[in-house]
C-alpha cells in the first residue's frame, strides 16, 4: 500500500490474500468499491507470488466499482462510478461500463487536490467522429519490471 | 457563429436541462451546467464529441480558465472561437 491513499467507507479490498493486491500512492477508492485479487479459494496462492491486480500511482477509482483479478490500472486512471474492470487499463485514461471500456484520455490525473474543472478541462473523448483515432499507451505488462516502489 | 453555436450546445442538452427544469431559452449565459447538475465528465465529454462531429474539428480547451469551462457564455465563446478557427 502506498502513501496518500484514500480509501472510501465499506470498500473492500481482497480480504483472503491481500498480498496479492498493490496500491501505488495517493490512490483514491471510492466508497464500497470491491477489489478482488482471487477467483478460486481452492487455488494456492504463496506470498511471494506477483500481485494479481495492480493499481498504480494516482488512480481514482470510483464508488461501488468492481475490480477483477489480473488486472493493472495504469498511473493517473479513472475508474467511473459502478463500472467492473476486468481487462488492464492504460495509464491517464477514463474507462466506464460493464464491462468498463476506455472512454477518454485525462490530462491530469483526478487526484484529491486536482480541482474538477482542471480535471474535466483536459479530458479528451476518445471516439469523437472528427478525432483521428488515439493510441492509449499500453498498460504495464505483467511481467515487464516495475518502476514504482509500491 | 456565436449563436449557432449556443444553440447546437444547447441542443445537445435538451434533456439534462429539462431534467433540472429548464428550456433551452431559459438558460442565462452565466448558468453553470456543471453546479446546476446539467453535466458531468460524461456529459461534456458527450458535448465536447457531439460539436467536434457536427463541426469537424477537433476542440482544445488549454485557454479555457477552469472556471469557466462549464460556463454557458465563456464555454460558448471559446468554443465559437475555435470552431472559426
Amino acid at each position: 500500500m502506498g502513501s496518500g491513499v484514500f480509501i472510501g467507507t465499506d470498500a473492500i479490498l481482497e480480504t483472503a490474500y491481500p498480498h496479492r493486491l498493490s496500491i501505488g500512492d495517493r490512490v483514491v477508492v471510492g466508497h464500497r468499491a470491491l477489489i478482488i485479487a482471487h477467483f478460486r479459494e481452492s487455488d494456492s496462492f504463496r506470498d511471494e507470488d506477483e500481485p494479481a491486480v495492480v493499481i498504480e500511482d494516482d488512480v481514482f477509482i470510483g464508488p461501488n466499482v468492481t475490480i477483477l483479478p489480473n488486472v493493472t490500472i495504469g498511473h493517473g486512471a479513472v475508474v467511473t462510478a459502478g463500472s467492473v474492470v476486468s481487462q488492464s487499463v492504460p495509464p491517464l485514461t477514463m474507462v466506464q461500463g460493464v464491462p468498463a471500456r476506455p472512454v477518454a484520455r485525462c490530462g491530469v490525473p483526478l487526484g484529491m487536490r486536482t480541482p474538477l474543472k482542471e480535471f474535466y478541462r483536459q479530458l479528451r473523448p476518445l471516439r469523437s467522429p472528427a478525432r483521428p483515432a488515439e493510441s492509449s499507451p499500453p498498460a504495464r505488462a505483467r511481467d515487464e519490471p516495475d518502476e514504482r516502489d509500491g | 457563429m456565436t449563436a449557432d453555436v449556443r444553440a447546437a450546445m444547447l441542443e445537445t442538452l435538451i434533456e439534462p436541462l429539462a431534467a433540472v427544469g429548464r428550456a433551452p431559452a431559459d438558460v442565462p449565459d452565466d448558468l453553470d451546467l456543471l453546479a446546476e447538475g446539467v453535466i458531468d465528465s460524461f456529459g461534456l465529454l458527450e458535448l465536447i464529441s457531439s460539436l467536434e462531429a457536427r463541426y469537424a474539428t477537433v476542440l482544445d480547451f488549454s485557454e479555457l480558465p477552469p472556471g469557466e469551462l462549464t460556463v454557458v457564455g465563456p464555454l460558448t465563446r471559446h468554443l465559437a472561437a475555435q470552431i472559426e478557427g
